[in-house]
């Protein structure tokens, strides 16, 4: 996993020819277009991907027995065989997730053309659309210190369109908490889901691991990706000049050249130890440059779901054995 | 160029600040905002010194601003001789005032306004217009601006040092006031005659003074100053002496003779500023200058006064001196006493009564005029069986008639009458009225007796006649509480010139006047006694005795006491042949004159005509002993333009009138204006200049 993060999942030159480039990506004011977009690529790519029929997971054929829901009689095989067969799967009803994008100031810096919000905000559009157009329920919640938006998991008609007006707003936060957000969304849903949760990770982890066991206690699947910007990423400043803090408003004197390496190191240091409490936890988690395709943090999440679905079925074959 | 406030030019030692500010900055000023601090340490700040200076055009301007502000505040002036200086082509004129008053005869004081008078004598272009002129109270002309135009060049300067030699300080008092305005009005009239504008005239007073608290300033108040017109004042320095003067208290008439035979009272005065506080007061010797006998001891702190009372001794009986010792200056320290006789008048009472018979006339009279301080009166009564001679009745001021008369005695005193005596005939019975129609050289005078239940009262009063002026106001005008019981009606229409000057109520003459040569015979249509009338009894005899007194020419206060400078009355019977003794002992003929119009010396003075001799004390004016310096302020307050050289040696006064000159200059110029929008402009360049340097830089930081 540490491999993973010093050498992000970041897509080879070939990939990255098919990926959309995310600074025109970015260029499109709608939102929804945005991820519209980004999702309707990646489905076109992925009829020649291994991976199909991930979404709702079929186990086994069962025997019917009376009382059991006519529903999920497989009438296919009931015409080969002339017997009555239970299509059992994995989940029976449909995915919920929950998208947690954190809206902090810090959030709003941007080397590029555009922000990390932005760009988590666009992130978490493509999620939803992509999810949303599996059929999955799909819930958002925005924090910052607090929580600012809520939207529970829903499959319905115009629930896509709130959402993507929600992760329109501006952001108006100060500064990053994650512990309230987290413990407050632990206790909202009580269904079990898919957590995505998108920051920047940049404050303290302390209370961390501590918040995140608690979605992982409650049985939510948990994915966390870490959005930076490649400025924060490389520091790749020249001039000298006084740094000003956007979340609390401190101001240092800095020389780029004497500090890079330090912080370099601290910023290793930091997302090592993020790394670690999410490996710990059994949570996934990638970084998500800001400079890098969305596809790529997209395609991350299948491969991530399919190893987990794997190891989850293994662990459920294992225990079921 | 110079400059009114060098001083100011130490600012342009600020330019040395943008200098450094260029050389010496820091490397940023850049902002930059940054998603978090989290892992950054702060680098300290670096100050980097460069030799080499970036911007040389801004600062320069920066320099410039500074400097021409600096050369601003201090007010540069051009001092160019050629271009006219503050009095370079006006025309002067100057009056020079000299105070000759009395406190001037203190030590030094007139040597040294006379050795500054002389100086700016000297120090007078040919070009000048002088005028030179002496005040006490009233200025006085040494040499008029008419008579300065006139003389020749060369002569000027010596004629007027003459005319200062020959003059001395006087006895009189300081009316500061009264000069300048005289000298104003000698300026306005100059203007007037020479045609020129009033601004291309340089004028000015220059007061030559010891400037004394005493000195008077009134009429100055409502005076409009005229404009352009400068005074300057030049005190002299005594130094600081103590004076303390001497004055007389004015005794009333009523004093008791016999105190007032014993004492004078005198008020002992100390200037404000006096350092002695403590004097001696009492007779001087005949030469005047010794205390002799036992002195009063006086303590009087600086600026207030104290009344001793100086008692007569059998040595200083005669004494006319009294003196104060214990002070510096002696010019004031002596006051004049006229042992002053009081005037004898006889009044004749012509009647056969007993002067203790309350019933009648004459006892009244004599209660009514009583002696006073300036007056011995005496009532001499006769009856007609003994009828005073020719010279007794000459001798009386006032004749008044209480019974009949032969026609000889009526004869006798109708010759007086026309010599100018003054006859009053208190009618008290109807019989009386024959021997007032012989007084009057009448065939008859019909009268008639009034009396009964029905008392009369005064109803008409001529208030305008001399007689009843003194009780015209309307406190004392009310005449009806007197109730006449008795009175006779007389028919005046066969008397020629008779004037009725008070009527009863029922129109019948109470009192009227009739004129006979010289004299007047006023008849009183009623008695006083207590028979006829309460008149004797009511508040208004006294004085009406007095007032007729009065109308015979006898009571006219005779004052003893005179100040230097004032008008002094002559007595009424001083006659033409009179001769004036001075105190020096010089004599003057009175001729025509009635009255002594300001006298010069202090001392005792004396009229004598035909044996009788009247003497009066002229002393020094009491503000004249008060001799502390006056503030210059004091004037400045009245609006006069004034400045002062008090306690200013030569050179200072030389250079203040050098950075006068300059600060006028200066204002004429006004130059640091033109600076100043200078600096103005170059501030504005300076902005413009540093906005187009900063702005690039500002657009690559961002």
């Amino acid at each position: 996993m540490a491999e993973a993060v010093t050498s992000p999942a970041a897509p080879t030159p070939k990939q990255a020819a098919s990926f959309i480039d995310p600074q025109a990506l970015m260029a499109i004011r709608n939102l929804e277009l945005r991820a519209r977009i980004v999702v309707q690529g990646f489905w076109n790519g992925l009829h020649r991907s291994p991976y199909h029929g991930f979404s709702v997971e079929f186990t086994e054929y069962r025997q019917y027995t009376p009382g059991d829901d006519p529903r999920y009689l497989d009438w296919r095989l009931y015409a080969r065989s002339d017997r009555y067969y239970i299509k059992k799967f994995e989940d029976e009803t449909n995915l919920r997730c929950y998208l947690l994008v954190d809206n902090s100031r810090s959030m709003s810096y941007g080397s590029l053309t555009y922000n990390k919000a932005q760009y988590a905000n666009t992130l978490a559009a493509t999620f939803a659309y992509f999810l949303y157009g599996q059929g999955d329920a799909v819930g958002l919640l925005t924090f910052d210190e607090r929580i600012r938006e809520y939207l529970p998991a829903r499959y319905r008609t115009g629930h896509l369109r709130h959402m993507m007006l929600a992760l329109e707003k501006p952001a108006g936060g100060t500064q990053t908490d994650l512990a309230m957000p987290l413990k407050r969304i632990a206790e909202l849903v009580r269904k079990r889901g898919l957590m995505v949760l998108l920051s920047d990770f940049l404050a303290p982890l302390d209370t961390l691991e501590r918040s995140l066991s608690q979605l992982t206690a409650s049985g939510h699947e948990v994915m966390v990706f870490q959005v930076l910007d490649p400025a924060e990423r490389d520091f790749q400043f020249e001039k000298a000049s006084f740094f000003l803090d956007v979340e609390s408003g401190r101001e240092l004197y800095i020389e780029p050249e004497q500090v890079r390496e330090d912080y370099l190191q601290k910023l290793k240091k930091h997302q090592e130890a993020l790394a670690a409490i999410c490996q710990k936890l059994g949570v996934g988690f990638r970084p998500a440059y800001t400079d890098k395709p969305l596809d790529v943090a997209l395609f991350d999440y299948l491969r991530e779901r399919m190893q987990r679905g794997k190891i989850v079925k293994q662990r459920k074959g294992g225990s079921g054995s | 160029m110079s400059f009114l406030t060098p001083l100011f030019l130490m600012g342009a030692l600020a330019i040395a600040g943008p200098i450094i500010f260029h050389l010496v900055r820091r490397t940023t000023n850049d902002r930059f905002t940054f998603s978090s601090l989290l892992f950054l340490q702060p680098t300290p700040p670096k100050l980097t010194r460069r030799s080499r200076i970036e911007h040389w055009l801004l600062l320069l301007l920066r320099c410039l601003v500074l400097g021409l502000l600096a050369v601003g505040f201090a007010r540069p002036f051009i001092n160019d001789a050629t271009r006219g200086g503050a009095d370079g082509n006006l025309a002067r004129q100057r009056i020079i005032l000299l105070d000759v008053s009395a406190s001037m005869q203190r030590d030094g004081a007139w040597t040294q306004a006379r050795q500054k008078v002389e100086k700016l004598l000297a120090d007078a272009r040919p070009t000048d217009q002088f005028a030179l002129y002496t005040f006490d109270q009233q200025a006085k002309a040494l040499i008029t601006f008419e008579q300065w135009r006139q003389a020749q060049d060369a002569e000027r300067k010596a004629v007027a040092t003459q005319r200062l030699a020959d003059t001395k300080p006087g006895w009189r008092s300081t009316h500061l006031g009264n000069a300048l305005a005289t000298a104003t009005e000698a300026l306005e009239e100059e203007v007037a005659r020479s045609e020129l504008k009033r601004s291309a005239i340089d004028r000015e007073i220059i007061v030559v003074t010891d400037l004394q608290e005493g000195a008077k300033l009134d009429g100055l108040q409502g005076m409009q100053w005229p404009e352009g017109v400068k005074v300057e004042v030049e005190p002299l320095n005594l130094g600081k002496r103590s004076n303390a003067g001497i004055q007389l208290v004015a005794e009333g008439e009523e004093a008791a003779a016999s105190a007032r035979e014993q004492t004078v009272r005198v008020r002992v005065s100390n200037a404000t500023d006096a350092r002695k506080e403590q004097f001696q007061v009492g007779w001087a010797t005949a030469d005047g200058v010794q205390l002799s006998g036992l002195p009063v001891n006086v303590h009087v702190p600086a600026g207030q006064s104290r009344v001793v009372t100086v008692p007569r001794s059998v040595e200083n009986a005669q004494a006319e001196k009294i003196l104060l010792t214990g002070d510096d200056e002696a010019f004031d320290n002596t006051v004049h006493v006229v042992r002053q006789e009081p005037d004898r008048a006889v009044v004749m009472y012509l009647g056969d009564e007993q002067p203790t018979d309350t019933k009648q006339l004459l006892y009244y009279v004599q209660r009514g005029l009583q002696t006073t301080r300036s007056l011995a009166m005496e009532v001499a009564s006769r009856s007609s069986a003994n009828f005073p001679t020719a010279a007794e009745l000459g001798g009386a001021r006032l004749i008044i008639v209480g019974q009949s008369l032969t026609t000889g005695q009526n004869a006798e005193l109708r010759r007086m009458v026309e010599d100018g005596k003054m006859v009053l005939v208190a009618l008290k019975d109807v019989n009386m009225a024959t021997s007032l129609a012989n007084l009057l050289n009448l065939p008859n005078l019909p009268a008639e007796e009034r009396s009964g239940s029905r008392h009369a009262l005064l109803g008409q009063v001529d208030f305008t006649h001399p007689l009843f002026v003194p009780f015209a106001d309307p406190r004392f005008s009310d005449f009806t509480r007197i109730y006449f019981w008795k009175h006779r009606q007389v028919d005046l229409s066969g008397v020629t010139g008779a004037k009725v000057l008070a009527r009863f109520d029922d129109e019948s003459p109470a009192l009227f006047s009739v004129p006979v040569g010289k004299g007047q015979v006023f008849v009183l249509t009623s008695g006083w006694h207590p028979a006829d009338s309460q008149l004797a009894l009511s508040s208004k005899f006294v004085p009406l005795v007095y007032s007729f007194l009065e109308q015979a020419g006898t009571v006219a206060s005779r004052q003893a006491q005179f100040a230097v400078g004032d008008e002094v009355p002559l007595p009424a019977e001083v006659t033409s042949t009179a001769q004036i003794i001075l105190p020096d002992g010089e004599k003057l003929a009175l001729g025509d004159r009635k009255q002594l119009a300001g006298t010069e010396l202090p001392g005792i003075y004396g009229v004598q005509d035909n044996g009788k001799n009247w003497r009066f004390a002229v002393n020094l004016p009491t503000e004249e002993s008060r001799t502390a310096p006056l503030p210059v302020e004091e004037l400045e307050r009245l609006g006069i333009p004034v400045h002062s050289s008090i306690l200013v040696s030569a050179q200072q006064i030389e250079a203040r009138q050098e950075k006068l000159k300059h600060a006028e200059l200066e204002n004429r110029q006004k130059l640091w204006r033109w600076l100043v929008v200078a600096a103005l402009a170059v501030l504005l360049m300076e902005t413009w200049l540093a906005a187009r340097l900063t702005r690039p830089a500002q657009t690559v930081a961002a």
